[in-house]
């Protein structure tokens, strides 16, 4: 139906089409489909305009190894049409054009490449200075790739937490090998292949292997065996992004049109780990090398073998081992006309493979290779050159096949701490020591032979599931010294490119830079990789550094006459692969604590902040003052949910020792149904927690904290006795117990009449009961004065807390009971004079500052008390600020919290400030120089903004109300 | 263990559900409760059955919950205590075994115990079996209210927390519960997986009653393409039930 | 980010669970009553030795046990259980 040609090593379904559109027009792929290979189908040739030059950039590789992929997909940008695989309805766009891909305005620059060498921008146009901003505003325009949607992305993005034993990283025949290997012993595998089948360079070869079969049909049947078995989860489309220390794997999954996910965040933390990513072809560099028609051999192959699709009707090929040979060949065979065959090895050739083609008539050219490709926007002539550039030929043709040889693909090992050496013979970097858990396998080791690739992936896997605790089998041991004897692989094709001076031969498609470039930057003194690829951008764009990286070195040993191969690739880092930012994020799921009077106070109007953890009430209704609520305490009685405070039940023979380390007060001789205010301090005198601690049995305490510190109060206490073998038993019950503040001047009323025949239980001044409401429910009754001179906090289980709220609000409402929320217990306890930790108070304000000195109990021996050497230090140490109450000389105005305190220079802040109603008075609290601390000093108080101006305001002492 | 070593009261602070306990004032509980306990979650859906246990309005059945491929029961009326005392740590008190080693758990019909840490024991009383237990000497606190319990039942349980949590919950050679503490939605649970021998897995999750709420919502969205769905508590009994009684035939009796 | 750290109670975790509380320095050597030297060495100085040295650590979001190990502070990996503690 869509002209795909037969085969069995197709991975599409020529018969289900797949709607899309391309700029605009309407275009159908078929099911397996990559976007690239849709749009190749569709006859689109070329797919973007580089980033510097605009020049027409088409079909490179399959891989999305450079930026000649990006494309805008539904809005978004930048996607990897190569690797993404088709969907129905798809909308897609091409960027960094102005125009169309074909005839893009924006080529002009290409004109003036020769006035824009690597940094040209900072050298040219960093003077005058005053310009830059308008050169910035023109280089931008022209430059970049794609343009940042600034909605979220459409779709479901997710997170996978992957616990295994041995995870291997590539699903080609070693992968499959040692994954296999490893699950022979029960052992949790899991397999990241890259792309959406196993079967590695197997898969789309028709050519017989060792054992027969065709490879497609043995890299099918590995696949199926691997596939089939419950021990290995199998990942396709997964793209590694990194590999940490103690073997925590990441990789970023694209999901296949039938997932329920757009992208997925893979965290994988594995015993052991198998790299075995195989190798890639290493670009061979020629002017225009970067022309649509232009491809990698494994591209051309994989094009006809896998989509069904020719690569062009007539061909030359420059390639570098034989398996770039038996591409040509069988790319002839499926009729595909070849003018000629360049092979860079002056000898070495499977002798077999070149008979083949010559059989057919195709011109076979030892020791040539690709120079020159001519053609605007397309391929139309290619000059084949002698290695030595003293012969050449031109060839008519629409497609130029090039590779200068295959490249190990070890990026993953690169960025471990493992150690490499390059390999003469092969020219690959070989890792000679790996970090301990962390096994390579497969070509990347320069394997080449199937049987050996095979076995390098098994003895790996062995290697993998013996550290996992596997019976290490002999197994083993064999394989390694079979593999010792095997065959050493040919020798690399080290040449990347014919001489020449190379302006149009680009080492780095992402960032236009060419061969002369990089001979520019070395002689400008940057002759060290990591240097130049800073310095030249080579490799810092999309592809992070994986197709450029190959040949870089390759290049700077050129400039500096060098051996090939002597120097090493740059420093390889994470991500691997460019990532989006909503894949890693994945599903934030946001967790929030609710309160057991969460429904109760959404029904009364509550507005809800989140605070901490927990999502509570800043105020009822609409009024953000809180005015009503306040009044309400004021002068009648309100009610306010409480339930965030810390609740602790400590019990045991040890316990009372505990809190005397911890509490500055001493609470030796507690009693029952008493109640102790105290804080905590650490071991600056810092006040970190207070809260009100009771005695509920023999050695049996029940205390509360801040909101703040309840979630780490468990661990302070068992840090502080870290050291003692104390008996003792600490329980949260911050959650179990729901609290309410009832305060105000009918706060007893309400409490008595809500206990109805208990009402004696109401506790008296620093008091505290436990008792039940008619109904039964049991409360803790505390006596408080944060925000009122008669207030409470009832305590109650969680689960029955709405019961209790009703219960009061019931025995309230003659009195006009109102729900109060933060905004008025802050107003109301400022008017008191009363701090919040944290708010009023920071890392350095200690106890004594904040006029806190009389919870410290000085007697207390014996118990190591937390924080108090360095209260006894800093009790007469000059220049501490102290935390002070102010009133505003112009009782209106109200000066934000944060605004300074100045005379001559700043002499504190203001930590909270608001406007009473009641007192018709703003008022605040302020840390501030001890000079500035007595009471009935006069303050200056900076207020920035547009009517920057001083306001004056007067020291006060006690509460303010 | 020595009785005396911990010579602080035992008591059950809190729980006024425990008949043959004191309450916390020391006094035999002798109420009459007339109120209603709540549990911290709500499902997307309503019940199609439910009953009141013991205070708890309890949801028994959702429309259709038998046949959901993954199942979300809210547990949180299931009564759970802290256990504490110097070398608990395998001891029998009176029908409860605690496990010897930190992690390990023990499931029977209407009970799960869990070694927290040393000296420090769970106990969940589930649905099934009504019997109360008694703790002895050992000091117990009642945390019922503390934590928001949720069963999620099914083939694909552990494929679901995969999502939301970075513990390795799978299964060591061929323990029938583990109990797991760390983070699930990166804040702090308590995970008992039940695996048994040819049983549906199974998973305790509790979390801090405050995150219940939200926790639901995100697991219920995570585990969507599973078939995650609210089920009733019935569906857990008969999971546990049926659970329990193969893993037994294929094991001889519980651990 | 990848390092993990032994809990004597829950086994090896991601770091992540825990809390870091400094190098171990053995329990405050004074009660109430200490020279300001004595109390900045306690409270404020550090040996950062580059290499293995003991600390403390807490399983916040598990089991909650302070305890210690010998963590190789300049390649991030634990070399050594320390005592376990409260």
């Amino acid at each position: 139906m869509t002209g795909r040609l037969p085969g069995a090593t197709l991975r599409i379904d020529p018969n289900e089409a797949v709607a899309f559109t391309y700029r605009g027009r309407s275009l159908r792929g078929v099911a397996g489909d990559t976007l690239a290979s849709a749009l190749f189908a569709n006859g689109v040739r070329i797919f973007s305009r580089s980033f510097k030059y605009h020049r027409p950039r088409g079909l490179y590789s399959l891989d999305g190894q450079s930026s000649t992929c990006l494309m805008a997909v539904d809005d978004v940008a930048n996607v990897k049409a190569e690797i993404t695989p088709l969907r129905e309805g798809m909308a897609v766009a091409p960027q960094n054009v102005l125009g169309s891909p074909e005839h893009d305005l924006l080529a002009v620059t290409g004109w003036f490449g020769w006035a824009m060498p690597p940094g040209f921008y900072y050298r040219l146009f960093h003077k005058p200075w005053r310009l830059w901003p308008l050169f910035a505003g023109l280089l931008r325009r022209g430059a970049g790739l794609g343009k940042l949607n600034q909605e979220p992305p459409a779709g479901d993005f997710e997170n996978q937490f992957l616990n295994c034993d041995v995870c291997v990283v590539g699903g080609g025949p070693a992968g499959m090998r040692a994954a296999l290997a490893a699950a022979e012993f029960d052992l949790r595998v899991v397999l990241l292949e890259t792309r959406p089948h196993l079967g590695g360079f197997y898969d789309w070869r028709v050519a017989p292997s060792p054992w027969g079969e065709p490879f497609y049909d043995r890299g099918r049947s590995l696949a199926g065996k691997v596939s089939r078995h419950d021990a290995i989860r199998v990942f396709p489309m997964a793209h590694l992004t990194a590999i940490f220390p103690g073997n925590l794997l990441t990789a970023v999954q694209t999901g296949r049109p039938d997932d329920g996910f757009r992208e997925r965040y893979l965290e994988i933390r594995a015993r052991s780990a198998v790299v075995a990513t195989g190798c890639v072809d290493r670009p061979l560099l020629f002017e225009n090398n970067d022309r649509p028609g232009v491809m990698l051999c494994n591209c051309a192959h994989r094009l006809a073998r896998t989509y069904g699709l020719l690569p062009g009707k007539r061909a030359v090929f420059s390639v570098g081992n034989d398996l770039m040979l038996e591409a040509a060949d069988d790319l002839a065979e499926m009729g595909l006309e070849i003018a000629a065959v360049a092979d860079a090895r002056t000898g070495g050739q499977d002798r077999r493979l070149v008979q083949r083609l010559e059989d057919r008539g195709i011109s076979f050219l030892r020791g040539w290779l690709a120079a020159d490709v001519r053609g605007r926007r397309d391929v139309r002539r290619v000059r084949l050159t002698r290695r030595d550039g003293r012969r050449s030929r031109w060839f008519e043709a629409d497609l130029l096949v090039a590779s200068a040889d295959r490249a190990p693909a070890a990026d993953p090992l690169l960025m471990t701490t493992a150690r490499f050496e390059r390999d003469r013979h092969t020219g690959f970097m070989l890792p000679v020591e790996l970090p301990p858990g962390l096994h390579a396998a497969g070509r990347l080791l320069a394997w080449e032979e199937p049987h050996a690739i095979e076995d390098s992936g098994r003895l790996a896997g062995l290697r993998a599931a013996a550290e996992c605790g596997a019976a290490s089998s002999r197994d083993a041991e064999r394989l390694s010294d079979d593999l010792r004897g095997r065959a050493a692989s040919r020798p690399g094709q080290m040449v990347s490119r014919a001489p020449g001076r190379g302006h149009r031969s680009f080492v780095c498609f992402d960032e236009d830079v060419s061969v002369a470039d990089i001979h520019r930057v070395a002689a400008e003194g940057f002759d060290n990789v990591e240097l130049c690829k800073r310095y030249s951008t080579a490799g810092m764009g999309p592809s992070q550094g994986g197709m450029p990286g190959h040949n870089l070195p390759l290049v700077m040993a050129e400039c500096r006459a060098e051996a090939v191969g002597s120097l090493p690739p740059s420093r390889v880092r994470s991500p691997l692969r460019p990532t989006l930012l909503a894949t890693l994020a994945g599903k934030h799921y946001d967790v929030i604590k609710q309160t057991p009077l969460r429904r109760v106070q959404e029904k009364l109007g509550g507005v809800f902040v989140r605070a901490g953890q927990w999502e509570r009430v800043q105020h009822f209704g609409h009024d953000a003052g809180a005015g009503d609520e306040i009044a309400a305490v004021h002068a009648g009685v309100g009610l306010m949910d409480v339930s965030t405070l810390g609740k602790f039940r400590i019990a045991g023979p040890d316990a009372l020792a505990l809190l005397q380390r911890v509490y500055v007060s001493d609470l030796d001789g507690l009693e029952r149904e008493q109640l102790k205010y105290s804080a905590m301090c650490n071991e600056d005198g810092c006040l970190i927690d207070d809260g009100l601690i009771t005695r509920t049995g023999e050695s049996d305490y029940y205390f509360t904290t801040t909101s703040a510190r309840a979630a780490q109060t468990v661990e302070w206490l068992r840090y502080h006795s870290r050291f003692e073998d104390w008996d003792f038993h600490i329980v949260n019950l911050t959650d179990a117990w729901g609290a309410v503040s009832l305060a105000g001047p009918a706060a007893h009323r309400v409490l008595a009449n809500a206990l109805e025949k208990r009402s004696s239980h109401v506790p008296p001044l620093r008091g505290y009961r436990e008792t039940r409401l008619p109904s039964g429910i049991p409360v803790k009754i505390l006596q408080v004065g944060f925000v009122a001179d008669q207030g409470y906090e009832i305590h109650a289980p969680a689960s029955a807390m709405t019961d209790v709220w009703d219960a009061l609000w019931e025995a309230g409402r003659p009195l006009g009971i109102r729900a109060f929320g933060l905004e008025a217990q802050n107003v109301l306890r400022l008017e008191r004079g009363h701090l919040i930790i944290g708010e009023d108070t920071e890392s350095r304000t200690n106890l004594l500052d904040l006029g806190l000195g009389f919870l410290w109990d000085r007697d207390k021996r014996g118990f190591k008390t937390v924080g108090v050497p360095a209260l006894r230090h800093t009790e007469n140490q000059p220049g501490r600020m102290k935390l002070i109450g102010f009133k505003m000389k112009d009782p209106a105005s109200t000066p934000p919290g944060g605004s300074i305190v100045v005379d001559t220079e700043v002499r504190g802040h203001v930590t909270s400030s608001r406007y009473s109603r009641a007192l018709k008075q703003s008022i605040g609290l302020a840390l501030v120089e001890e000079p500035l601390a007595a009471p009935g000093s006069p303050l200056e108080i900076f207020v920035g903004g547009p009517d920057r101006r001083r306001l004056g305001a007067v020291v006060h002492r006690g509460p303010f109300y | 263990m020595d009785p005396t070593g911990g010579a602080w009261e035992p008591s059950c602070i809190g729980d006024p559900f425990i008949e043959r306990q004191q309450d916390f004032l020391g006094h035999k509980v002798e109420h009459m409760q007339t109120y209603i306990r709540h549990s911290p979650l709500r499902f997307p859906l309503s019940p199609q059955k439910t009953a009141m246990r013991r205070g708890w309005e309890v949801a028994v059945s959702f429309p259709g919950d038998d046949a959901a491929p993954l199942a979300m029961v809210d547990l949180s009326h299931a009564a759970k205590w802290e256990l504490y005392g110097k070398g608990l740590e395998g001891r029998r008190i009176g029908s409860l075994s605690i496990p010897k080693v930190p992690g390990q758990a023990i499931v029977r019909p209407g009970l799960a115990v869990g070694l927290c840490r040393p000296s420090t024991a769970l106990v969940w009383q589930l649905p099934g079996d009504d019997f109360l237990p008694s703790f002895g000497d050992v000091s117990a606190v009642d945390t019922t209210d503390g934590w928001a319990l949720l069963a999620l039942l099914g083939a694909d349980v552990l494929r679901v927390l995969e999502k939301v949590s970075d513990l390795d919950l799978a299964r060591r050679a061929d323990e029938r519960a583990r109990l797991v503490q760390g983070p699930v939605l990166d804040i702090r649970s308590r995970v008992m997986v039940l695996y048994g021998n040819g049983m549906t897995p199974g998973v305790l999750l509790a979390v801090e009653r405050g995150y219940g709420q939200s926790v639901v919502d995100a697991l219920l969205d995570a585990g969507a393409e599973f078939g995650l769905r609210p089920a009733g508590e019935q569906r857990f009994r008969h999971w546990l039930e049926s659970g329990l009684t193969a893993s037994a035939a294929g094991r001889g009796g519980s651990r | 980010m990848s390092a993990i750290i032994t809990c004597p109670v829950c086994g090896p975790r991601n770091i992540y669970e825990f809390r870091f509380g400094g190098e171990n320095r053995g329990p405050r050597p004074f009660d109430i009553r200490a020279t300001p030297e004595q109390w900045y060495a306690y409270v404020h100085l550090r040996t950062n030795a580059a290499g293995p040295q003991q600390e403390w650590w807490y399983h916040r979001d598990g089991c909650g046990t302070w305890f210690t190990v010998w963590r190789d502070v300049t390649c991030d990996r634990e070399v050594a259980a320390g005592e376990v503690r409260k």
